[in-house]
This record gives C-alpha cells, sequence and structure tokens, in this order.
C-alpha cells in the first residue's frame, strides 16, 4: 500500500538574510567559545570536549524521554486508564529526584547513565503533559471519522494518532529541553562526574567571571538551538492541525 | 423494499458529571428502508444526533435492540460530519482515501476512482491541498466524496450543511441528491431545518426533545423535482410546523 504523500515544501530560509543570521547563530558560540578558552587559560580540547560530553548525555536522555514520554501518553492518554494513570504521573512529576541522587550514585554508582537517567526523569514530565494535553484535544468529530471509516492499529497511528501528538511533542521537547539544562549541570557537579560541563563550572567556581562568561556561553548554545531546530519546528507543529 | 436498519425500543441515558442521569432517546422504534432517503428532523437537544450515532455504530452503548440487514456492517457504512472533520494533516486526496487506507484497499483501480470523485465534486485541482486552504462548501464535498470512496450503502449525514451558507447549502443539497439517485444508496441525514427535510426526503421522522422522542414519521410524496415555492410545499412545511416542537431545556 502506498498513498502518494505530498512531499511538504518546508522553507527553511526565507532569504539570503534569514541565512546569514542562522550562520551566525552557529558561528557566534563557537568564536566566544575560543576566546573564553583563551581567557579562562583551558585548552580548547577540553573546553569542546566537556561541551560535546554534556550536549551527547543530553541528546541521549532526550531520545529516550520523547518515546517514552510519547508512548504513556498515547496509551493513558484517555479511556478508564487515563483515571488512574494521570493522578499517578501528576505526583510522579512533582518527586523532588534530585533527593535520590546520592542514593543512586551509591547503587548506579557515578557514571554517564546516572547522569542520563536523571536528566530523563526531569524531562519526561513536561513532555508527557504536553503531549497528553495535545492528545486530549482532538476534537471528537475526528476520533468519530476515524472510527467509521475503520482506522486501527499501525496505520490509526500513523494517520491520526501521531499527527495529532506533534503539537505537544514540539513543546514538550521545548520545556523539556529547558528542565533538562538545569538538571545536567546539576547532576553532573552533584554526583561529581570528572567530565562535562557540571565539572567544568566546579573548577571555575572560585572565579566569578568565568563562571558568568560560562554562563553567557551556554546560553548562546541554548539559544541557537531554539532559534535553529525547535521555534521553527513549533511554528510548522501549529500549520499542521489548523484546520 | 427491504429494512436495512431496523430500531426496537431504543433508548440511550447519559450520566453528567454529577452523576444525574439525563434520558436522550425514548424508545425509538422505526427501520430504515433500502434506497431511502430518510430525514430525522427536530429541534436541538432531541437526541436526533445521538440517534444517527447509535444506527452507524459509533455508539455502541444503548438498550433496545438493532438488528441491520443480514451482509450490512459499519464497514458499509460513510458518514458526513457537520464540522467536516477532515484531518488537517492529510491531503484532500489522503482524505478522501482515507477509508480505502484503512482497509488496505488503496489500488490502482480504487485510486482511479477516487481521481474520477474528485473531479465529480470539483475537487481535482485541490488534490494535493490541505483542508484549510478550502472554502467550507469545498470541505463538506470532500467530506461526501470521502463518504462515497467507500462505495457504502449507507451515508448518514449529521446536519452536513448546517455550517455553510444558505447559497452553498442550495448548491450542495442538489448536488447530494444527484448523487443519491446516481448510486442508489440509501441516505439518513439528521437536521433541524423542516425545509430542507421538505426539499430531500422521502420519509421524516419527527422528533420530540425531553426526552428524545420520535413522534411521527412522515411520508412525503411531493413530485421531485422539488420546488420549495409550490403550494403543496408550502403545505407540508405547514403540516411539520405544526408537529416540530421546539424544545426549552438547553441540552445535547
Amino acid at each position: 500500500m502506498s498513498v502518494q504523500t505530498k512531499k511538504h515544501h518546508h522553507i527553511i530560509y526565507k532569504n539570503h538574510w534569514h541565512m546569514l543570521v542562522t550562520l551566525f547563530l552557529i558561528i557566534l558560540p563557537v568564536i566566544f567559545f575560543l576566546f573564553f578558552a583563551q581567557v579562562a587559560h583551558i585548552t580548547i580540547l577540553t573546553l569542546f570536549t566537556d561541551i560535546g560530553i554534556s550536549l551527547l548525555r543530553m541528546f541521549i536522555a532526550f531520545f529516550i524521554s520523547i518515546a517514552l514520554a510519547w508512548g504513556l501518553a498515547v496509551l493513558f492518554y484517555r479511556g478508564r486508564r487515563s483515571v488512574v494513570a494521570l493522578p499517578v504521573f501528576d505526583v510522579l512529576q512533582s518527586v523532588p529526584t534530585f533527593a535520590a541522587l546520592p542514593l543512586a550514585v551509591m547503587y548506579l554508582g557515578t557514571n554517564a547513565s546516572t547522569v542520563i537517567f536523571f536528566l530523563v526523569l526531569a524531562m519526561i514530565w513536561p513532555m508527557l503533559f504536553s503531549i497528553i494535553s495535545s492528545l486530549k484535544l482532538i476534537r471528537n468529530e475526528y476520533q468519530e471519522a476515524v472510527t467509521i471509516y475503520g482506522l486501527s492499529g499501525w496505520k490509526r497511528i500513523r494517520y491520526f494518532i501521531f499527527p495529532a501528538s506533534v503539537p505537544g511533542l514540539i513543546t514538550g521537547a521545548i520545556v523539556g529541553l529547558g528542565e533538562a539544562w538545569e538538571a545536567i549541570i546539576a547532576t553532573e557537579i552533584i554526583i561529581g562526574i570528572p567530565s562535562g560541563l557540571g565539572p567544568f563550572f566546579q573548577s571555575f567556581s572560585t572565579s566569578p567571571k568565568i563562571t558568568m562568561f560560562g554562563i553567557l556561553g551556554l546560553l548562546f548554545i541554548i539559544f541557537a538551538i531554539n532559534k535553529i531546530f525547535l521555534l521553527p519546528l513549533l511554528d510548522r507543529s501549529h500549520s499542521l492541525v489548523e484546520e | 423494499m427491504s429494512a436495512i436498519i431496523t430500531q426496537k425500543n431504543i433508548s440511550k441515558t447519559f450520566t453528567d458529571f454529577h452523576g444525574r442521569k439525563f434520558t436522550a432517546l425514548h424508545d425509538i422504534n422505526l427501520s430504515i428502508n433500502e434506497g431511502e432517503f430518510f430525514i430525522l428532523l427536530g429541534p436541538s437537544g432531541c437526541g436526533k444526533s445521538t440517534l444517527l450515532r447509535i444506527m452507524s455504530g459509533l455508539e455502541p452503548k444503548f438498550s433496545g435492540s438493532q438488528i441491520y440487514q443480514n451482509d450490512f456492517s459499519m464497514k458499509d457504512c460513510g458518514f458526513v460530519f457537520q464540522q467536516f472533520a477532515l484531518l488537517p494533516w492529510l491531503t484532500v486526496e489522503e482524505n478522501v482515501s482515507l477509508g480505502l487506507i484503512a482497509k488496505g484497499q488503496l489500488t490502482n483501480k480504487k485510486k482511479a476512482e477516487v481521481a474520477e470523485l474528485l473531479k465529480s465534486f470539483g475537487l481535482d485541482k485541490f488534490a494535493q491541498e490541505y483542508p484549510k486552504e478550502l472554502s467550507g462548501g469545498m470541505k463538506q464535498r470532500v467530506g461526501i466524496a470521502r463518504a462515497l470512496a467507500v462505495s457504502p450503502k449507507v451515508i448518514f449525514l449529521d446536519e452536513p450543511f448546517s455550517a455553510l451558507d444558505s447559497f452553498t447549502t442550495k448548491t450542495l443539497r442538489q448536488e447530494l441528491l444527484d448523487v443519491w439517485r446516481a448510486r442508489k444508496i440509501t441516505l439518513v441525514m439528521v437536521t433541524h431545518s423542516i425545509e430542507e427535510a421538505i426539499q430531500l426526503g422521502d420519509r421524516i421522522a419527527v422528533m420530540s426533545a425531553n426526552p428524545g422522542k420520535l413522534e411521527h414519521i412522515i411520508e412525503n410524496t411531493l413530485a421531485r423535482p422539488r420546488d420549495s415555492r409550490s403550494p403543496k410545499f408550502f403545505e407540508m412545511v405547514d403540516k411539520l410546523e405544526t408537529l416540530v416542537r421546539p424544545s426549552n431545556a438547553a441540552s445535547r
């Protein structure tokens, strides 16, 4: 079975000017960090390794969380199951997970998987709840149309549930990543892992100036990721469900 | 003529948030004949949409019995919605093909049929557009084409024209009549417009609210095409106006 899907013509760059600004968003943080490495007297390699390692951990945790959150949302967003599941999720999301950090170090050890585990715990809830809310907002007539025309199983997901959940996925990704930045630095510092942004900031804790510049650099990265990936996706996801 | 759907003693109660019970339908008895244009007419809150959903199988919880003709099932149904209910992330062509995609029947032959269907509704130019780019009338044409694409025996229509302006409504009523005549399918349509009921229906079931009850079933023997300004048409309007009682309670 194949459906002739129209190729969506996603225009990423509106014009040359837009492209230059986007390029600038990538180049600026890099230049900033080169300069920063000079000032802080650390090798560029160390700096970029730390950034890279933390980003990689976030990347892995992000995909685990988004997949888990989506699956849980689809399973529990409605019906009798949701009556039990949603209050449970709500309690779970309020658990101060960092309280369990020392315990986790004892059992899981000081390693990347502990960091990733706690990142998932920080990220998954905003993702889960925003996906659930976009699924709950599906108009009843859509449900009925899909039922009467017999979409079921995998096709129901491919043609109905997934597209309807995209705005929630994107919003959840944005909020979740916001939580993750906070969580990654805190977790890395608390468990005392030797590599990544956490130990980086900790090693410069005596110098307010370098800490400040470090945070500024982090903001550059976050801003660039938001501007290049997340905000355009948010725009597009809303036009997807517009009637 | 044989009955395609027979309903006996159908009742439906909803329970609201506070646990109060509300009778939407009370003891409905009717049958839909094969090939007829059947109208459910009544004020809002009389349960006509609920009854339509019970008939189509969308509302599986009710009391009473409903018997379908031997080989008839939900697969042989099309449904046209008041607010169109086109999936916004699918193109017009994909929306029309939805039932075929679902059943895994989108063969080349069926694709050609879909293309033919799009053409007959003047939608071929919009095949690759998304629903939001269409006017209300065009959206409902997609809705009707989607219902026809599954080659149904019965199409259920839930106030299909009430979201449209009067000019568009007029054209679409005629297009629906043409489709009905050409394909010899059974149509069951909900409306609150007396004029629309007389214009279209073979039989008109008049319902009343609180609780939703079936008051009368009127045979509409006016010759087609029906002239809405003929004396006989007006007679019929008068007759129905005395039968349809407005509901006072605000409810579903």
